[in-house]
């Protein structure tokens, strides 16, 4: 009875302090991904970064209008779904010869199951896989 | 009753140190917005941390995030936006706090977050 005692009191101390319920990511390992992969069941991606497959195009500062600009994207696919990580954009004209280039913010996570691939501009994507630890 | 006693006054002790409270990784979320009126709230007793915010086509669109209502700006437009300030990701929010993604077009919106328990 005693020792019954003794293992309950120390299950409800670990309950307290968070200790049963606590999750943490272990390290997996580094992967590069071009071609589309999943996410596999208790591991979860960082992606860090990509590896570009083209320089943005020229900028343009000339002409006249609202419909001179150019813009040059690169994108990664997540879940099917495309999500622009780099982008040149000028203009002339209407825009007063403006210009700029934008890179999405890193990491971006990637919980089990999503699918990610590199897609236009994009060589691959610089990854590493941690496992969930319960 | 020894050991029993034992248990105690160090888990006591062990509880006391912890008391300043901490925050335990939860989960990955990737959340997706398609309207303007999809909002996102951080559930009680959680914080989040938004590491980054992703938008499907950038074309001719601007990128932003509004925090309790408030939009602020992560990428510009061409047409309109030039020399506004942009926020600098990563963001830390409150429980409580509810995001959302507004559209300047029809393109999807999204969010990477990762979710920590608080621990008093």
């Amino acid at each position: 009875m005693k020792s019954s005692l003794f293992w309950v009191f120390i299950a409800v101390v670990l309950l307290l302090q968070g200790r049963i319920a606590a999750q943490s990511l272990a390290f997996s390992q580094v992967k590069t991904i071009s071609q589309a992969e999943t996410v596999p069941a208790n591991k979860v991606w960082k992606l860090n970064g990509c590896f570009y497959n083209a320089l943005l195009s020229g900028i343009v500062s000339s002409g006249s209008g609202s419909g001179t600009y150019s813009n040059s994207d690169a994108y990664i696919l997540v879940n099917n779904q495309s999500v622009a990580v780099r982008s040149s954009r000028s203009g002339g004209g209407y825009y007063h010869a403006a210009g700029f280039v934008w890179e999405m913010a890193w990491p971006m996570w990637l919980q089990a199951g999503s699918t990610l691939a590199a897609s236009t501009g994009v060589l691959s994507i610089s990854v590493i896989e941690f496992t969930i630890v319960p | 009753m020894r050991p029993f006693l034992l248990v105690l006054i160090f888990g006591s002790l062990f509880a006391s140190l912890r008391a300043q409270g901490s925050l335990q990784f939860n989960d990955v979320k990737l959340f997706t917005a398609t309207s303007n009126n999809t909002t996102f709230t951080v559930p009680a007793n959680k914080v989040w941390k938004v590491e980054t915010a992703g938008v499907s086509t950038s074309s001719s669109a601007y990128l932003s995030i509004s925090i309790n209502g408030v939009s602020y700006l992560l990428m510009p437009s061409i047409s309109s936006d030039q020399g506004r300030f942009q926020l600098r990701l990563p963001l830390w929010l409150p429980p409580g706090t509810v995001v959302s993604l507004p559209f300047s077009t029809a393109d999807t919106r999204m969010i990477s977050v990762l979710e920590f328990n608080i621990i008093p």
